[in-house]
Formats: C-alpha cells, structure tokens, sequence
C-alpha cells in the first residue's frame, strides 16, 4: 500500500474547513512544520480513519472534532497494486449519518460502503491473512509493543507501533494462547513432578507412590505371615500323620507284646543265670580247698629250699671272709715300708737345707762388697759437677739486668737517637770559630767548629764581645722529646742496675744466662748420679764398711777370691733340694690310696662277719618242725582226694554256661521294646504339643485372614502401582508436549525473525560497527544489543540509541515485507527527537536508502535539521481539495 | 476302602428309599469355585465388600436352587474356599448355610486353593459339619444309599502334579451310579490358575463314570457328554466366562446319559467389552450400544477400545465414560489402544497455523509406534490429546 493523500474537513484546528495534507510520493516525504500547524491531527485521522469503525464515538474520535462540533470528516488517497482508491468516513458521534466508502479513483466509483467498506479495509489494509500490516507507525516516545498491554487496550493500542505486525507474529508463533497452553502444562506439571521428573511431594502422584510402597511393605510382610502360615499347615500336616502312625493300635499292640516277650525271655535268661552262678560258687569252693593244699605242700618245699639255700650262702660267705683277712694284712705291710722310706728323705732334706742357708748368707757378703765399691766410684765421679755448680752460684750472685731492663734500655736509647735526628733537622745550628777565649753558655764552652743547635733559649757569652741571645723557631721543638731528657733517664736506669753503660748491662746478662744453663746442667748430672744426694751415698758407704768390717779396698780383695766357686754350689743345692721334696710329694702322694685299701679292706671284712653271723642266724631260725614230714604227706593225700570233685564241680558249670541264653541280649531287648515304648509316648507328646502350638499359630493366622489380607493387598498394589504409572505416564505426556511447544515456538521464532534479523543487521551496523543483538519476540524490539564483546540490555541505552534502534526495526520489518510484496508505509512522526546531529545524519542516510522501494513519510517539527533528509516534501493546504465527502 | 452313608434325616432322597431306586431319576447340583474370602483387591472397598457377600449368597443360592429343583444332592467339586487358612468366621457361615438346608446332602472336597494341606481347614469343617455334610477328603468310595458312588479326587496339595482320578477306574461300586468329583484342569484344556493339567479328558469313559463333575475352570464347560465344568456360581473377572452359575444334572439309571442344565445365579455380571472404534463413526453411540441395557448396578464393566479416532472423537469418548461411570458397579474403561487418526479438522481446533499446529503435528507424528515403543507412542497421544484439550478450553 502507498499513501497518496490526506483529506481532513472539520477536524480539530480545522473546524470547518478542508485541509490537505500530501502529495506523497513512492519514497520519502517529509513534511516539517512547526508545531501547532496540524501535522499531528492529520495522522490522528489517518488512525481514525483506518483503525476505528464508522459508528465509532470513543475517545479518539471524539477528540478529533472541532469546539465548534460538527462531523468530523476523513479521507486517504492510497495505491494497492496499480489501483488507486479514497477511503472516506464521516464520524457523526453517536448521531445518525456515519458513513464509510471506499471509492475507485480511477472510475469514481463506489465500491464498498459502510460495514462493507470497513470489512474491505480490514481486508485489505489490517488483515493478517493478507499482508502483514497496513502500516507502521513510529511516534515520538513510542517505541516499542506491550503485547499483553495492546491485547487489553484492544482497538486503541492497535495505532502503537507494530500492533498488527504483533497479531501476525502471535500467529505464527501461538501467542498469547500459545503462552497459556504452556503455562497450563507447566503447572500441570508442577504439581506432580519435580525438575527431575519425580513424583513430587504433596502431589497424587507421590501419594500413589507411597501408597504403593507402604502396600508393597505389607505385602511383604504378610507374604511372610502367609509362608509361616503355609509352614505351619505343612508341619501340622507331617505332624497329624506322624500322631496318627504313633496312635494306630496296631503299632502299640505290637509294642505291648514286644515288652512282655521280652520281659519273659528276660526272666528266663536270669533263672538260668543264677543256677550258674550257683555252680561256680561250689566250684569256687572246691577251688580254695585245693588252692589251701597247694599252698602248704608249696611251703614245706620252700622252707626247705631256703634251708639248704642258706647253708650255701653261709659256706661261701666264710670263703670270702678268708680272702678279705689276707688282703688285709698286705694292705697293712705296705704302708709301713712307704712310712720308713718318707723319714729317710726327710733326714736327708734337712741337712741339704742347712747347708743352702749357710751358702746364700755368703752369697749377701759378697754383694755388699761389691756396693761399697761401686759406691766409691760414684762419688769420685760427682766432684767436677759439684764444682761446676759452685761456680755458676757465684756468678748468678753477681748484679745483672733483666731482659725487661734491656728492652727499656733499647727503647729509651732508640727515641733518643730519634729526637736528636728530628732536632737536627728542625732546629737551626751555628757553628762557632773563636780567635781567643771560647764561648760559653749557662757556664760552659761551645766547642769551635761544632754545629750548636738552637733548640732552645741559647743565653751565649762571647769573650770579646758580648753576649748573643739565640731562640728556636715558635713552635719549632713541638712533638720532639727531648734527647737530653731521654739520655737522663737512661743513666738513671743504668744507675739503678748498678752498670754504667748499656753495653756493660747487656753482657752482665749474657753472663748470668749462660751460668744459670751451667747451674741447671750440674745439678741434673748429680741428679742423675745421686737422687738422694751425695750425703746419702756416704752414708750408705759408711754402713756397708761397718757392716763388712772393713774397708773399700779390703772388700775388693776379698771380692776377687769369692767369685770362684760361690754360685755354683749354691746351685747345686737348690737343685738337690728341689729333688728332695719332689720324692718326698710322690712318697705322701701314694700313701692315702695305700690307707684306703686298708679302710676297704677293713670294712669288707666286717660286713663279710655281719652277714655270715646274719645266715647262720637265719639257718637256726628256718630249722624244721617235729612234723614237717607228717604234715606233708598229709597235704598230698587231701589233694588227691580233691581232684575228682573239682573235675565233676567244672563239668557241671561248663554244661551249664553252655546251656544259657544270651542274658545282656535279653535284656538289651528288653530295654529296646521299653525304650520303643517309651520314645513312642514322648513323641507323642511332643508331636500333641507341638500340634497345639501350631494349632494356635495356624488360628492366630486364620482369624487374621492374612492370605485373604495379603489378596487384597497384592490387589490393590497393583491398583496403586497403575494408578502411580497413569501419573507417571501423563507427566511423561506433559513433558513432551511441553517440550514440542517450545520447540515449535522456538522454531517458528527463529523463522519469522531471522529474516527480520538478517534485514535489520546491516542497518544497525552503519549505527554500531560490528554490534550484533537478540530479538525480543514479545516486545518485537531488540533484546541485547552487543559491541566489543559486551551484551547490553537495549534499554539501558540512551534514549537517543534506543529510538534509533525502534526505528531501525522498523524499516527492517517494513524492508521484508516489501521483499515479500507488501508494501508498507513507514510513517515517522516526530520519531528522532532524541537523536544527535551525527548519528541524525546516518539516519537520515539509512531513510533515504530505505526509501529507494519504500514509502516512507517523516513528520518532523524540527524544520532546519529535517531539511537536510532530501526526499519530496508534503505540504497541508487549505481549501486547496474538495471536502473528503459530498453529502 | 468304601465309606456308606445313609442321608440325613429326611430320608427321602430317590436314591435311598428301596431296591426300585434304579427306576428313579438321579439328580443333583454341580457346582464348584465358590471361592468364599476372595478379596478383590484391585476394587475399591465399596466393591470389593459387595462381591465377597455375593459369593456368600451364591453358596446359598445353590441350596435354595436344590430345594426348588428337587436336588437333595449338592456337589461341590473344590475351591469354596479361596485361601487355605479363611477366617473362621467364614468357615462358620458358610457351614450354617449348609446346615440350614438339612434336607440337601452337601459332597463337599477340597480343591487346589483350600487343599488338603489346609489341615487345620479340614479338621475344623470336620470337627464342626453337620450331619448332611459328607466331607469328600479321600480318594475312596462315598456311598450314598444304594444307588449311588461318588468318587472323590481330592487334591492333597495345591499342585499334586499327577492324575489324581487315576483311582476311579479301579474303584468298585457295584452297579451303583458312579459320579466322579475331581478338581483340576483336564490334559488338553488347561487350569485356571495356570498350574499343570493333569486329568485326562475322557476319564469318564476310562472310569465308566456316568458322570464326572470338575472343578477349577471358573466358567461353566461340557469336556464332554458326561465331563462338565460347573463354573463359578458368581463370577469373579473379565475373562470372558459364560454365564456364572450351578449345574443341575439329573441321571435316569446307571449308564444312561446324564441331562446337564446350566443354571445361571451370579448376582454380578462382569463384562469384558472389547469395542473397536472408527474415526467417522459416533464413538459414543458404539460404546453406547456395547454397554448392557439392564441391571447396571450390579454390572461390571471393563471397556477395552481399539481402533482410530480423531481427537476429538476420543475427546468425546472420553467424556461419555467419565458420565456413564456411575451408572455402573464398576466401570473402567481402557482406551489406551485406540489410535489417533489425523484430522485437519481437529488440528485445526487446536491452531490452523503457527507453532500450536507445529506442535499438535509433530506429536500426531509421534503417535504412530513406527520406529518407537507403544509406550512412547502412547505418551505422545496422551499429550496430543491434552494439547487437544486444553486448546480447547482456552478457547472457552
């Protein structure tokens, strides 16, 4: 669609009167006016006439009508394809005469009137099925949709921005249906399922579940009561049987006459036992008696075999005592010729050992001869230290200085010799050359011809002349010591040591050293030679020649005649000695074993005595009885008697053992038919109670109905275990669909706007190089916008930015549909009013570029800046065209 | 071994009363799977109390039916209980009802669900029956009066796992009218719990019985001209059983062939309702047409629907179980199986265009079970089917 003309006629400003507002051509027109001149109520009636029925008389058309009252009258010339037509109304508010015609400009024609006129309008210009929108409208301030807003505005909200384009999109994407179905699921699903698609808490699907566990714990539980239910009928089943076997009369007849047949074979057994046992106590009796014979015959034997048993031993034991009598009297002989021969080499140790004591004390003289004379010859040796010392005393007596003396000595003498260079160089000097008597100072003469040195107040007398008083330089003597100073206390130091030069004190100290080193290697001699003194060695020398009885030279003559022979015999003697004793051990040594021989020997034949003196008692004792012999013989005659009674005695126990029956057996059978009883009855009873406590258990169970409970809870778990699927099955419904709901708005938003995006791209690059953003679908405007890497909300853009943005999608929406065959008119009503002057440019840049196949109409007040947008320009006349209407 | 019973104390049965008794007809009821405690447990408890004392009534309705039938002989062939160990209150009453019909001689036998392994069971029936009830507990001879040999299979333990009416074929009675009481299933037929088969089904002729009353099959069945099923007296499931009830069988003599009459009592009627449904066609009217017309209240309905709809036929379908529900004494209705068929028309419903008529399609795509599980298939109708329907009131 293109707009050509406005036609107005009794509208606001211009109460009655027709005014015109056009032409516009197929690209861009801009009409800039100042404000107050109507622009605005042009395109008031432009909505009027498009979006509001005939009969209309809200507000918005009210407010189009004049003070002065009246119809308000619109018409728009438009273009659709190459048809050209005037939409025309006539707003009486709420009095008869509203009209609608659309009219053919080509012919003149009326097409359509009234309804028909405002069904061609819907139609042709706001019918989504047919074309995306009529126009697009951007007003001042007005930049976006509020799709819920729009929606309860109803009509009134449709002359925003993009309205129909929204109705469109809801379409295609579902809208506002589409957000309820979804939100409706969403809460359907809520309220059973968590996030994770459980059984939410709370919810009837969560209580299915847990009725289905809580069922599913009781089933368990009476599952197993049923089990023990089933046990326990299986017991009492095993159980009856097993009573009814223990009962049957048959079985306790049997048992009845197993016990009394065995009870007589019992009895039986017993008799026959005790006549045996009767037997064999007559036998047992015959037995004794024989066992009694046996024994005294078996004495008398024994008495006499003891007897001549004993006259044996008594023989014997004689023997031997003989023997033990001869052994001793050897025994004893040897020991008394070992006893003689002990005191003969005794004898003969004694007199060796006096003659040994006599040779060593010779041997003591000797040695004491040979101390005395050494002793002379020691202290011979000792006189020339001795002098050495005494005559290194008598130096170290003599004055001397120490090396501490010397050194200070050194010193003085060094500082002096260096104070007198120093003056030398310091002081002045004259030298004095007399013709007559010499000079004198304080008193003495100056020697002619030797330098003087003024270093200090010289008060001369010059015979012949006078006097010359000489001074040092001030200052001159500073730091010098003063030499004569230093020699006084270096004669002073002399003094005192007793010498008279340096010289001399140094070789009295060279002296004194070396006869001290004298001194010490005396005395370490005579050390060496007499530890205890040379006193000490007289004495010792004094007592040898008193002890001896002679003198030194005495004791080495009669040394010379002792060496000979005097050790040797010594020798000998100890050696002979020391034999003695050895023979003398060997001879002590063998003695003892000799004395215990003899002990032996003794003891042995005491006890050989006691014990022939025991068997020949023994014999007297053991000596026979008058009638051993009588007694004998009539022991063997009972025994003879005795032996047929015994044979017949054990014949008769014989047959009798042979005859009985097996007793232990008897018994055993016995025993076994009481204890089957018996065990019979036990079990009896055992299995009767046993029986009534699973009597019990079984009617507990019973009356407890658990196999009937535990039916109709298996029942009604899988009642609650469907009832929990069904649940789980329609989340599992409303997850998907869920899910195909988002996938196909997500679909068909990304269908419809990416085409919109690709178009609106390229616009908003000339704005913001390299930006790239997000589409909000709700509010149909730019979501996020993002530039260097960081993503803005759009609305925290400034104002100027955010209107461009609107107008931008705006032309791009417009630039699609026109690719689309459907051309839209952009009208921009004071719409960058926030815009600065080189981002306007652009704008108007993009406009202009837009407007190449776009119909695009700008309002603007700003006339100086809107001057430079280029394009046709529009102007509203008055009484220029017809009124839109003959009535 | 032989056991002779002489009948209680009316004394007057046909088959007591003199040596012409061959002369007289012979006739009894044959009933069996009363299954008295069954507790139902899948029902609700309303339902679940009201078909355990229908089974209690059934029991009695048997002996009312003899006495109105001129059958003073009841043989039950196993399973009155459905639990070996039943609460004693149970055993009670249904003992009194036996006892207050004092002129019907009761042949009660265990089956395989209160077996003879239920001791305690049988020693109290024992202990406390009266005298016209003959407790067939032995695979032995129970004489009754003359004319007549009942030989009883009955099962020791709930599996025996061999021919329990092996016995029958050895059995002398003489020319006594032999009427075989077993419980179990038959070789080439099967057992209602699953368990092994083991009775041959030509045991009659095998046994030269003249008749042979089973029990175990809840549903009445002839195995054949002397071989019957007597069924459950009162149904308990959606098997698909014919009509629950007792057997009356009159013998005119000994080797003639015994007349079977099918009495139905079950006070409930369960039913199985197997409707396929076609997209095009009303769903609710062939669901309507279905559903049994009388006696809804003690009906009990488990509706299985199969085929194609559209959504908003199943919509619909829906809609008319949820209102239909209480007419019944139970109603479920499983319409799980029942596909969806493509509809423009319904998608349309839900969104002529746009993401909504993406989404609807993209499930109806996933709603075929080509290349994905039934389950997943079902899903993707369950949320076809609520996108359906919530579209809808959205709209509202």
């Amino acid at each position: 669609m293109r707009l050509r003309k406005l036609i107005l006629h009794n509208v606001r400003r211009f109460a009655d009167k027709t005014v015109t507002l056009g032409p516009f051509g197929d690209g861009l027109t801009t009409i800039t006016e100042e404000n107050e001149r109507g622009k605005s109520t042009f395109f008031d009636a432009l909505h009027a006439l498009i979006f509001h029925d005939y009969g209309s008389a809200r507000k918005e058309i009210r407010d189009l009508q004049p003070y002065s009252g009246g119809a308000v009258q619109i018409a728009a010339e438009i273009e659709l394809g190459s048809e050209a037509y005037r939409i025309e109304k006539l707003f009486n508010l709420k009095k008869a005469g509203s009209s609608a015609r659309i009219i053919s400009l080509a012919t003149g024609a009326i097409l359509k009137q009234a309804d028909d006129a405002e069904q061609w309008i819907h139609d042709t210009i706001l019918s989504s099925s047919k074309g995306p929108v009529g126009l697009l409208w951007v007003r001042q301030g007005t930049v976006g949709v509020d799709a819920a807003k729009a929606e309860a505005e109803g009509v009134d909200a449709r002359r925003d921005v993009m309205s129909s384009v929204r109705g469109q999109i809801d379409a295609v994407t579902g809208g506002r249906r589409m957000d309820t179905i979804l939100q409706r699921c969403r809460s359907e699903l809520d309220a059973i399922a968590t996030k994770g698609g459980k059984p939410k808490a709370g919810s009837q699907w969560k209580e299915a579940e847990d009725l289905a566990e809580s069922l599913r714990e009781q089933q368990a539980k009476l599952q197993k009561s049923v089990d023990a239910l089933s046990h326990d009928l299986e017991m009492k089943k095993r159980l009856t049987k097993r009573l009814r076997e223990l009962n049957d009369p048959a079985l306790r007849a049997r048992r009845g006459d197993a016990i009394k047949a065995s009870q007589a074979e019992l009895a039986a057994a017993r008799d026959h036992d005790r006549r045996i046992k009767e037997a064999e106590q007559g036998l047992k009796l015959l037995m004794a008696q024989e066992q009694d014979i046996e024994r005294t015959i078996k004495e008398i034997g024994s008495l006499r075999d003891r007897r001549e048993a004993l006259r044996q031993a008594i023989s014997e034991r004689e023997a031997t005592l003989a023997k033990i009598k001869q052994a001793k009297a050897q025994v004893q002989a040897a020991m008394a010729q070992q006893q003689a021969t002990i005191s003969e080499k005794e004898a003969e140790r004694c007199s060796l050992s006096d003659a040994l004591t006599r040779a060593r004390q010779q041997e003591r003289s000797r040695e004491k001869r040979r101390r005395l004379i050494a002793l002379g010859t020691l202290l011979a040796s000792l006189q020339e230290p001795l002098s050495r010392l005494a005559e290194a005393e008598r130096i170290l007596k003599m004055p001397t200085a120490s090396p501490a003396d010397l050194e200070r000595l050194a010193n003085l003498e060094h500082r002096r010799d260096i104070a007198r260079e120093k003056r030398k160089i310091h002081f002045s000097s004259f030298l004095l050359s007399s013709q007559g008597e010499q000079a004198k100072c304080a008193s003495a003469i100056l020697p002619d011809g030797e330098a003087q040195l003024i270093d200090r107040p010289l008060d001369i007398t010059l015979p012949g002349f006078g006097g010359i008083q000489l001074r040092p330089a001030e200052g001159a003597a500073q730091a010098i010591e003063d030499p004569d100073a230093l020699q006084a206390e270096i004669n002073a130091t002399l003094g005192a040591l007793g010498f008279e030069t340096v010289t001399a004190a140094r070789a009295a100290h060279d002296v004194h050293r070396k006869a001290q080193d004298a001194k010490q290697l005396a005395q370490a001699q005579i050390r060496a030679s007499a530890p205890d003194g040379r006193e000490a060695l007289r004495r010792e020398q004094d007592q040898l020649c008193t002890e001896l009885g002679c003198s030194i030279e005495q004791a080495a003559s009669l040394l010379v005649d002792d060496n000979a022979n005097a050790p040797r015999t010594l020798e000998t003697m100890e050696h002979g000695l020391r034999d003695l004793d050895e023979a003398l051990s060997a001879l002590r040594g063998s003695l003892p074993k000799l004395q215990d021989r003899f002990t032996h020997a003794a003891n042995a034949l005491t006890e050989a005595e006691v014990l022939l003196g025991e068997r020949r008692k023994a014999l007297a004792d053991l000596a026979p009885p008058a009638d051993e012999e009588a007694q004998l013989d009539q022991s063997i005659r009972a025994r003879n008697e005795l032996a047929p009674k015994l044979a017949t005695a054990r014949a008769q126990v014989n047959q009798l053992q042979q005859q009985a029956p097996d007793l232990a057996a008897a018994d055993a059978a016995h025993q076994r038919a009481l204890q089957a009883d018996e065990q019979d009855r036990k079990e009896i009873h055992l299995q009767e109670t046993e029986l009534a406590r699973l009597n019990g258990a079984i009617q507990t169970q019973s009356e407890g109905a658990v196999e009937e409970k535990l039916a109709e809870v298996s029942g009604r778990l899988t009642r609650a275990l469907e009832r929990a699927a069904q649940f789980a099955s329609h989340a599992k419904a409303i997850d998907l669909l869920i899910t195909h709901l988002e996938a196909a708005r997500a679909q068909a938003q990304e269908t419809y706007f990416e085409p919109i995006r690709q178009e609106l791209l390229p616009l908003l690059r000339q704005l913001h190089a390299g930006a790239d953003f997000q589409i909000d679908a709700d509010k149909l405007l730019i979501d996020t916008i993002t530039r260097n890497g960081i993503t803005d909300k759009v609305d925290v853009l400034s104002g100027g930015a955010y209107e461009q943005i609107a107008i931008l999608t705006r032309l791009a929406f417009a630039k699609l549909f026109a690719k689309r065959g459907s051309h839209v008119p952009i009208i921009l009503d004071d719409a960058l009013v926030h815009t600065d002057d080189e981002r306007i440019s652009t704008m108007f840049n993009m406009l202009a570029q837009m407007a190449k196949d776009q119909q695009i109409i700008v309002l603007s007040c700003r006339t100086r800046a809107f001057s430079d947008l280029g394009g046709e320009r529009a102007f509203i006349s008055e009484g220029r065209e017809d009124s839109p209407r003959e009535h | 071994m032989i056991c002779s019973h002489s009948l209680g104390t009316a004394g007057l049965t046909p088959f007591t009363r003199s040596a012409n008794l061959k002369s007289l007809i012979m006739r009894f009821i044959h009933c069996a799977d009363f299954h008295l405690g069954k507790p139902f447990g899948t029902f609700d408890e309303d339902t679940r109390a009201a078909l355990k004392t229908a089974r209690l009534d059934a029991l009695r309705a048997t002996g009312n039916l003899a006495m109105e039938r001129g059958a003073e002989l009841v043989l039950i062939a196993g399973d009155t209980f459905d639990a070996e160990a039943p609460p004693s209150r149970l055993v009670r009453r249904a003992i009194d009802i036996m006892a207050d019909f004092s002129s019907i001689t009761w042949i009660w036998m265990p089956g395989n669900h209160d077996s003879l392994a239920a001791v305690d069971l049988w020693e109290r029936i024992e202990r406390d029956r009266p005298e016209n009830v003959i407790l067939a507990t032995k695979a032995e001879v129970i004489e009754i009066g003359q004319d007549v040999a009942i030989l009883p299979a009955p099962p020791a333990v709930r599996s025996p796992g061999f021919d329990l009416t092996d016995w029958m074929t050895r059995a002398e009675t003489g020319d006594r009218i032999r009427i075989g009481l077993a419980h179990g299933g038959v070789t080439d037929f099967g057992s209602e719990d699953g368990g092994l088969a083991t009775i041959p089904p030509d045991r009659a002729e095998q046994s030269d019985l003249d008749y042979l009353a089973l029990g175990d099959w809840h549903g009445q069945m002839a195995i054949g001209q002397k071989t019957w099923y007597a069924g459950s007296p009162e149904a308990d499931g959606f098997k698909g059983h014919s009509e629950a009830g007792v057997l009356l069988v009159s013998i005119d003599a000994r080797g003639t062939a015994p007349r079977v009459e099918p009495i139905p009592l079950g006070r409930y009627k369960w039913h199985r309702l197997e409707v396929s449904f076609f997209a095009g066609s009303d769903p609710v009217e062939s669901m309507m047409m279905a559903l049994p017309e009388a006696d809804r209240a003690h009906a009990l309905i488990k509706l299985i629907g199969s085929g194609r709809l559209t959504l908003s036929e199943l919509a619909r379908l829906k809609e008319a179980c949820d209102g239909i529900a209480d007419a019944f004494h139970y109603f479920d209705a499983d319409l799980m199986k029942i596909g969806i068929k493509q509809n423009e028309d319904d998608l349309d419903l839900i969104a002529e265009s746009g993401a909504l008529r993406v989404a609807a399609e993209s499930l109806l795509a996933e709603t075929s079970t080509d290349g994905r599980t039934e389950e997943d298939a079902h899903i993707a109708q369950q949320a076809l089917s609520h996108l359906f329907h919530l579209a809808q009131e959205v709209d509202q």
